[in-house]
């Protein structure tokens, strides 16, 4: 099993085997471009150590998953909040970490890593207010007061007769 | 460390359907993607296949429901004159026996405890249906067989919806669905060239779902037989006060026994009719 080499934003190399490493679409890319297993380290100037190494740690334990299915409108993506027991136990990290995951599977191209990332996002806030979610996402509130009005009595439809 | 707005939206393709209308208060840029990405627009049905057919694999005909109609369980009024709150409301009835519902810690003791107890430990969704409200209650493959999908409406439609009246009677009715092809349209295609033309005249969730309030909101004075004061109650079908010989209870308390208590089960109307025979 030939391994290859990867280098983590803050200089630290990683050796993985190249079959782990290829569930990255553009590390995947990237190998089949140069044509053969490269000698030195492949730089991943966007990923962190820590990062890098639960990104690797996805990967391994996922190496022998079937490609995602190609339909977008398949079962898998209706059910969208269910997540495998090992992804939500592997998810179970601070927020911080968690943001850093998703940006690294973006970034990478493994998709089912990012489908489960958004997922596991998705679970965090449920049951959050708006302003809640706002805070979490760094979003600022840009509906006027006569716009969040105007949503408010938009839910009053139901009113009693 | 936060995320750009891209993988924000893809976030919100993952969000259940019920997260969508607190999603969309956030900002513009969520409202604006959940309301008209056609990535998100299919996430809001569920489909059922005609009989028949097994599997959407197999060439299926299938139906899409709106997932707001498809939850819809119960209407519910926190207070006495408030508004209805569309509702899904999963009681835990794994521990009944001869489909009562679970009471909770209050037991059976709902005539001393009251609906309240009842709710306890049940989680309540409620469904914010405005953001939807100009979807269409269901869509349909092309050549569907209209007396299938006439089946698979009557089938899969919340036909024993439960009006939850907190501090207050609870009562059955029945969703006024007489015509289910009025309310399909043939495709998501169909769907967005109607959007841009003229009006196609099928129902959406938005004038369905004010029917169905008004239903809810008929109501009758009721003079029960042995005596007691009137009483009002709201519709129910089948319309209870039209039984021959049916005899009122001094007040009309469907879930203050544990036998009236049934009526939270599975077989509810049975369990109903069993009562007033």
């Amino acid at each position: 099993m030939s391994q290859i080499t990867l280098l983590s934003s803050d200089n630290v190399e990683m050796k993985v085997d190249k079959e782990v490493a290829e569930r990255s679409i553009l590390i995947k890319n990237m190998l089949e471009d140069v044509g053969e297993t490269p000698d030195q380290a492949i730089p991943i100037p966007n990923v962190n150590e820590g990062v890098l190494r639960k990104v690797i740690e996805w990967c391994e334990h996922h190496r022998n998953d079937p490609p995602p299915p190609a339909d977008e409108d398949s079962d898998s993506r209706k059910k969208s909040t269910d997540i495998e027991e090992w992804d939500q136990k592997f998810m179970q990290v601070d927020q911080e970490m968690l943001f850093e995951i998703i940006l690294a599977a973006n970034y990478l191209d493994i998709k089912p890593l990012l489908d489960v990332g958004c997922k596991t996002v998705a679970n965090m806030i449920k049951g959050k207010s708006p302003e809640e979610i706002r805070k979490t996402f760094n979003i600022q509130n840009d509906f006027t007061p006569e716009e969040e009005d105007q949503i408010r009595r938009e839910n009053e439809w139901a009113e009693d007769r | 460390m936060f995320l750009p707005i891209e993988l924000q939206l893809q976030i919100l393709e993952s969000a259940d359907f019920t997260q969508l209308p607190t999603l969309a208060r956030v900002c513009h840029a969520w409202r604006s993607h959940i309301t008209t990405s056609p990535t998100l627009i299919p996430h809001r049905y569920t489909y059922y296949t005609l009989s028949g057919t097994d599997s959407k694999d197999s060439g299926a005909k299938l139906v899409y429901f709106h997932k707001l109609i498809s939850y819809l369980s119960h209407f519910i009024r926190f207070e006495g004159g408030g508004q209805l709150y569309p509702c899904h409301i999963d009681f835990d009835e794994s521990n009944n026996n001869d489909d009562e519902v679970n009471m909770g810690e209050g037991g059976g003791d709902m005539e001393k405890n009251g609906m309240d107890d009842l709710l306890k430990n049940t989680p309540i969704t409620q469904l914010d249906y405005t953001l939807f409200g100009s979807d269409y209650v269901l869509l349909q493959e092309a050549n569907t067989p209209s007396t299938d999908l006439a089946n698979l409406v009557r089938s899969c439609l919340p036909l024993e919806l439960l009006y939850l009246d907190i501090g207050h009677p609870s009562i059955l009715w029945n969703l006024p669905i007489d015509d289910p092809q009025s309310l399909a349209i043939s495709s998501l295609t169909e769907r967005e060239e109607e959007e841009e033309g003229e009006e196609g005249g099928k129902a959406t969730i938005h004038p369905l779902l004010r029917i169905i309030t008004e239903m809810a909101n008929l109501r009758y004075v009721a003079r029960p037989r042995n005596g007691s004061d009137p009483t009002m109650v709201v519709k129910i079908m089948p319309e209870l006060h039209e039984y021959p010989g049916m005899v009122f209870a001094s007040e009309i308390k469907f879930a203050s026994t544990a036998e009236d208590m049934k009526v939270f089960g599975k077989g509810r109307i049975k369990k109903i009719m069993k009562l007033v025979e």
